[in-house]
């Protein structure tokens, strides 16, 4: 029996999750989450087997959630999901630790063999993705200055980039504004960015948020 | 110097000088005639009397001279004496009684008078006898001629000036009331026509100023008519950028609830779909497909609507330019249409204003979908050109040209197209790409001449 977590900000989502995950004997779902704070205590409580999170959830959002949990237990397996399935957005979520990525636009029909091969402690993307990630790789953009940041920062810069404040980041992020700002310093740094509008344009243009 | 006045000084000027003249010519006149008629009298008197008085004092010596003299009496222009040997004045005649007592000035009588000529005859016994002229009472007559007439001349002067300074002052008189009038346009009361005004002239300037008046308030009611009209134009299109703002704004929004929130509740209704057919479709098999259908068309309707989202707001126009989003646009489509040769030729300024720059892409975009969607396309050329003064839009496809009921309002969204061009003070044209059919999309958006 594998026991699963959700977390999602959005119910209905859960709830189709859920029930679709249950149509199989060997999953069970033994707790839901509605966001990264949820989502670590009910990792704590709970320790499920799987954790199956989206990325994009306010607060503090799903990759600082997915390293919360995999900094207190490096052996938890997170199968993530992200609306947005940009190559950028996979290489950091699977940086961060995550064993598999999916979006969400291929999610229903994959979700129950992303599950099991997770639970199996294996990697998996779905087909769209794995493709987008070898294309980007082919085409020469796997070194973009946006993979060159780390991972906190690029959380900062996706949130930056959607035109949030480094007080607004540093309240979701449980941080001081001080780290945001050296976070924003050294983004800045690295992408050769000098206003927040740059970052917004240089996000656009590595797909990282949706034009 | 006001003109009435100039006027009669000269009409003043001019009469006085004939008055003079007149009076002149009268003085003149008379001093000849004075002359003639004092030297005639002298004449006949002294050779008259010198004849009888030597009779006389033949006949009966100095007494009988002296009688005859004393009975003579005065004789008209002359003064008669009678001088002793001794020469002592023996007898004067006596004076006129012809206007007695009465006598020209002596200025007059100096201008007029003769010298009086006097013939002397020797008598007998040693007597002269002197006859000498004396013209004051020619010159008397002449004054009194001359006195009535400048009284006449001056009564005639006072009437005729009189009358010529009424007459002016009645033919003057429009003028001020013609020069209020033109203070008064001036003063912007282009309202204003002159009365009808007495005297040929007048009544000619005062048609005249009516007519210009009437021209100047014709002119000045179109100019604020068209002024009006630019001005509620202007408003209108304020009105339709600002429409559009708002119409963008939302379309942001719902770009961003399609995403986030659609999107989510198509996922999960997939899912749930897929729960049905994993679960019902073991014990029932119809029930399986037709979950699995639910499913396939979530599916599409999950591209469908993530297709939406870049139409709905190409939110990179703001941050990548009109030249990359259009790029991308070109892009998409030739990845969902790979059969159809798309093409994109563009070279236009950077700086176009985000009014400008939106309807660019819209005009494209619009076009593009429209020819894919419904001409059925070998190829797809967009062009975007511009130079200093306007930038053009064309989007021209090879497919089966316009239906017969594109015209219809709201239509293939054209007319909103055509609208957002037009609040741009531009031209949208769609046309036929040639005879052999396709479709040709044409916007013309005038750029803002930069000062």
């Amino acid at each position: 029996m594998i026991r699963i977590m959700l977390v999602d900000d959005h119910a209905v989502v859960r709830t189709g999750f859920r029930l679709l995950l249950q149509s199989r004997a060997d999953m069970s779902v033994i707790g839901e989450a509605e966001s990264g704070e949820a989502a670590y205590q009910g990792y704590v409580e709970s320790k499920p087997d799987v954790v199956v999170m989206d990325l994009a959830m306010p607060g503090m959002g799903g990759l600082e959630a997915l390293r919360r949990i995999r900094a207190r237990d490096p052996q938890a397996k997170v199968l993530t999901l992200s609306a947005h399935d940009d190559a950028a957005h996979v290489r950091h979520a699977l940086r961060e630790g995550a064993l598999g990525f999916l979006s969400k636009r291929s999610a229903p029909e994959t979700l129950l063999d992303a599950v099991a091969t997770v639970a199996a402690g294996r990697r998996y993307l779905d087909a769209a993705i794995a493709q987008k990630l070898a294309l980007s790789a082919f085409d020469g953009v796997a070194t973009t200055p946006v993979d060159r940041l780390s991972e906190r920062e690029f959380e900062v810069f996706v949130r930056l980039a959607r035109g949030a404040t480094v007080q607004r980041i540093a309240q979701d992020l449980n941080l001081s504004a001080s780290t945001v700002g050296t976070h924003l310093y050294n983004i800045k740094q690295k992408l050769g960015a000098v206003t927040q509008s740059d970052l917004t344009l240089i996000a656009i243009r590595h797909g990282v948020i949706e034009a | 110097m006001r003109l009435r006045t100039r006027l009669n000084l000269v009409v003043a000027g001019l009469s006085a000088a004939f008055v003079i003249v007149l009076i002149a010519a009268e003085i003149n006149g008379s001093r000849d005639s004075v002359r003639e008629e004092t030297a005639a009298a002298n004449q006949v008197a002294a050779s008259f009397l010198g004849r009888l008085a030597e009779i006389y004092s033949a006949v009966g010596g100095p007494n009988m001279v002296l009688q005859f003299l004393q009975r003579l009496g005065h004789v008209r222009g002359n003064d008669i004496y009678l001088m002793a040997p001794s020469g002592a004045m023996v007898y004067k005649s006596p004076a006129a009684t012809y206007k007695a007592d009465r006598s020209a000035p002596a200025w007059f009588t100096h201008l007029l008078a003769p010298e009086a000529p006097k013939i002397t005859y020797g008598l007998r016994g040693g007597l002269l006898l002197v006859v000498q002229a004396e013209p004051s009472r020619s010159v008397l007559d002449a004054w009194d001629n001359i006195t009535k007439l400048s009284a006449i001349a001056a009564a005639m002067l006072i009437i005729v000036n009189g009358l010529a300074f009424w007459s002016l002052a009645r033919m003057l008189k429009p003028f001020p009331v013609i020069t209020a009038g033109l203070d008064r346009i001036q003063q912007g009361d282009l309202g204003f026509r002159l009365p009808r005004l007495a005297g040929y002239e007048a009544h000619a300037i005062e048609e005249a100023f009516n007519r210009m008046a009437q021209a100047v308030e014709d002119k000045v009611r179109v100019e604020r008519i068209a002024r009006d009209a630019e001005a509620r134009l202007e408003e209108r299109r304020e009105m339709a950028s600002l429409a559009d703002q708002r119409v963008e704004e939302e379309r942001r929004l719902i770009a961003h609830e399609l995403h986030d929130e659609f999107g989510q509740s198509v996922t999960a209704i997939r899912s749930l779909a897929l729960a049905i057919a994993t679960q019902g479709g073991v014990r029932d098999q119809a029930m399986g497909d037709i979950a699995r259908m639910i499913s396939d068309e979530a599916a599409r309707l999950y591209d469908a609507m993530h297709g939406l989202i870049p139409r709905l707001a190409p939110l990179s126009l703001d941050t990548l330019g009109l030249s990359a989003t259009l790029e991308s646009l070109v892009r998409d489509w030739q990845r969902r249409h790979p059969a159809i040769a798309l093409s994109l030729r563009q070279s236009h300024t950077a700086d176009l204003g985000p009014s400008i720059t939106l309807a660019v892409y819209r005009v494209a975009q619009e076009g593009l979908i429209n020819a894919l969607r419904h001409a059925n396309p070998s190829r797809v050329d967009i062009e975007v050109m511009s130079d200093d003064k306007r930038i053009v839009v064309q989007v021209i496809d090879d497919g089966i040209g316009l239906p017969a009921e594109w015209a219809r309002p709201g239509h293939f969204g054209l007319r909103g197209l055509a609208e957002r061009v037009a609040a741009l003070g531009g031209v949208f044209q769609v046309g036929s790409r040639d005879q052999k059919g396709g479709v040709r999309l044409y916007a013309e958006i005038p750029l803002a001449v930069r000062t």
